[in-house]
């Protein structure tokens, strides 16, 4: 060792210092990360409610895709003008490497659903994400204040689902033409085992908060805290035990969340819930409510209106996804079943039903029907006021 | 604005881990092959100037070369060639990153020491003491003064340039060990304190600066060149990682270490402590041993 290399490498070094630091203390100068604060439009309407006339509740399907005969976990939400876009993913069968997202588009002028179109497979994953993606998973759909529509998937590179990572792209018109898919990066550990399966919620600066779930080891909530640029800002454990997965969360004010959980397979056979007073970062431990859970996706949506109260979809069995319910309550309320979906013929599965608030006083169900095909069931508070 | 700017960082980012595992595994490729012909060469009684002992060998670590086996800038590009090599849907970094996925910034300054090292880049560690000592012996050090901070100084100086593998480097190896098994027991439990999620702030760069400086002032170069590029990947964002441990630590590093200190705690059971040496900081290096290199 030479003095003159040492002196270079400490100058290297002292400069590598102060750098950092004047990095460092810029940053430290940036408005510091606040609790999150839901975003008004997720608490009520930006509409007023239509009055209430004649009911509405129409069931249609999503048009088939032949070369995709298996489907599953559906997803919704609102374009502008009144449009909706629903995505899936569909295959051979569920975890094949055939499986591909679909895309398709409610036209609200036709009052009907477009062709769907192959969004994306684990070709163009693996393209845009510069790695390989072995198989595709479950995609969540969601528009955001600005108008920007976002789409959240699956990837697994490594093993079964528990190799799973949380990819995403946007679309700054309605879905035309879309962004290349980026990897958000959730755990320390290969970033394996972090899925998506329901709607996030808009918080005031913009973001989101989406609920995600651990499946590596162990099975637990988790909110991702994106930004408005849908970059990841922060992670918060939802204190959900080790058996609790794909919650699904609606907001109680803006910094109340409640959160319901598909349970595992070593707990109750309950759906789990707990609640959030900060906006997501602390949580009370998850409890068994008194509805039944097959181990299967629930959605929950805050109603219309101001007055508060949910709507949850659900698998109203132990051990069975064949059929699927309806269940609302209003704030401080009990849980009331007020309406059970047709039944596939068959007697296969209804199942992993999305929710959301459409325009006026309409809300739209898009569920799994029979693994064949995407059933989407538009409805109103007209129709919830009349039921029992 | 800024977002777009460094929207290519990531992907350079895998392309860089990429190469820098080819380099690193290339070069010990290739120094094996050239022990190994040595050592036949040596065995079938033709001994030449480079390969007569063991002893030669070993020292031919710290010698550089004019072969692609002693340019690891060579081996570097090499592995950045592979890296795109289309395979598929993407390139074969692409392929191996599904695996691996984002390395932190201190396994690819290890993985460079371990090319640098293996390419011959590294002067003899004998050298650099017997310089240091003459270097002492010159400014009149007193044997007071060298037994206090200056002595541990140039003991952690001396240590500075052991090549990754040398088990000197031990008590990194214990830190990387912790804080992995603390980083992904908490976080992958999804019950009990969420250190992970402590990464998102800052205060874990601030700490790690703050040794980075400790380690400087300690005559440690590699560790805090190590420090401070961690704090400035992560600043930066380069490996698109907005979590500091993400940029600080990975399986690859935790498991390296932990096979290390495995193999380094069965040598020191099952070999008798032979002399007074200082077996921590020195011995037990089968590949170095008393030619730990020095980097030049």
């Amino acid at each position: 060792m030479t003095d003159r290399p040492n002196a270079a490498r400490r100058r290297f070094i002292v400069i590598g210092i102060g750098v950092a630091t004047v990095i460092g203390l810029w940053r430290e100068l940036q408005p510091a990360l606040s609790e999150p604060r839901v975003a008004p439009i997720a608490l009520r309407s930006e509409q007023q409610p239509a009055p209430a006339g004649e009911p509405t509740f129409i069931v249609s399907f999503l048009q088939a895709v032949p070369e995709a005969p298996s489907v599953h976990a559906s997803t919704i939400t609102r374009l502008t003008g009144g449009d909706l876009l629903a995505a899936w993913f569909g295959g051979s069968r569920e975890g094949a490497q055939d499986v591909a997202i679909y895309l398709a588009r409610w036209d609200h002028s036709q009052q009907s659903w477009g062709p769907a179109k192959r969004w994306i497979d684990r070709g163009a994953a693996t393209r845009e994400l510069g790695r390989e993606v072995k198989k595709l998973g479950n995609p969540v759909l969601h528009q955001d204040p600005a108008g920007r529509i976002w789409l959240y998937f699956t990837t697994v590179s490594v093993g079964g689902w528990s190799g799973s990572s949380i990819s995403v792209k946007h679309s700054d018109d309605d879905g035309g033409t879309w962004s290349a898919a980026r990897r958000l990066i959730t755990t320390p550990f290969l970033n394996l085992g972090t899925l998506v399966r329901n709607s996030p919620i808009d918080i005031a600066d913009g973001g989101v908060l989406l609920p995600c779930y651990h499946e590596f080891l162990r099975k637990y909530g988790l909110i991702v805290r994106l930004d408005r640029d849908g970059r990841l800002v922060t992670c918060y454990a939802m204190n959900s035990g080790t058996d609790a997965l794909q919650p699904a969360i609606a907001a109680e004010s803006d910094q109340g969340l409640v959160a319901f959980y598909r349970r595992g397979g070593r707990t109750a056979p309950r759906i789990l819930s707990n609640r959030s007073s900060d906006g997501g970062a602390t949580w009370t431990p998850a409890e068994p409510i008194v509805l039944p859970n097959p181990s299967s996706s629930v959605a929950v949506l805050r109603r219309h209106g101001d007055r508060g109260g949910f709507l949850l979809a659900f698998n109203p069995d132990e051990q069975r996804r064949d059929r699927l319910a309806l269940a609302v309550t209003e704030p401080g309320g009990d849980w009331r079943v007020v309406h059970t979906f047709d039944p596939v013929p068959d007697g296969t599965e209804s199942s992993y039903p999305t929710l959301i608030r459409g325009t006026g006083d309409e809300y739209h169900l898009t569920y799994t029907w029979g693994r064949t095909e995407i059933a989407h069931v538009r409805f109103d508070e007209a129709w919830l006021e009349r039921l029992p | 604005m800024i977002a777009a700017i460094w929207l290519p960082a990531p992907w350079a980012w895998s392309h860089l881990s990429f190469a820098l595992l080819v380099a690193a595994v290339a070069a010990a490729g290739l120094q094996a092959w050239s022990l190994g012909c040595r050592w036949l060469r040596s065995r079938g009684g033709s001994e030449d100037a480079d390969g007569g002992s063991v002893d030669q060998m070993s020292e031919s670590l710290s010698k550089p070369g004019r072969g692609i086996a002693n340019r690891p800038l060579v081996l570097l590009v090499v592995g950045l060639v592979l890296g795109f090599l289309p395979v598929g849907a993407t390139d074969l970094s692409g392929h191996w990153l599904a695996y691996t996925g984002e390395l932190s910034f201190p396994t690819l300054a290890y993985l460079w020491l371990v090319t640098l090292a293996l390419c011959g880049r590294m002067t003899d560690r004998s050298s650099a003491t017997k310089k240091a000592e003459e270097r002492i012996a010159a400014e009149s050090v007193t044997a007071t003064r060298i037994s206090s901070s200056g002595a541990i100084r140039r003991t952690l100086a001396a240590r500075s340039a052991d090549p990754p593998w040398s088990d000197s480097r031990w008590p990194e190896r214990i830190v990387w060990l912790l804080l992995g098994t603390l980083l992904y027991t908490t976080a992958l439990s999804g019950q009990g304190p969420d250190f992970y999620r402590w990464g998102y702030a800052s205060t874990p760069s601030w700490l790690t600066l703050l040794a980075a400086v400790g380690l400087h002032w300690a005559g440690r170069w590699d560790l805090a060149a190590i420090a401070v590029g961690t704090v400035l990947s992560w600043q930066l964002r380069l490996s698109g990682a907005v979590n500091f441990w993400d940029c600080a630590i990975d399986p690859l590093l935790v498991g390296s270490s932990v096979v290390m200190l495995l193999g380094q705690l069965v040598r020191v059971i099952i070999r008798p402590v032979v002399g007074a040496t200082d077996h921590r900081f020195y011995d037990g290096d089968s590949a170095a041993g008393d030619k730990s290199p020095e980097l030049a």
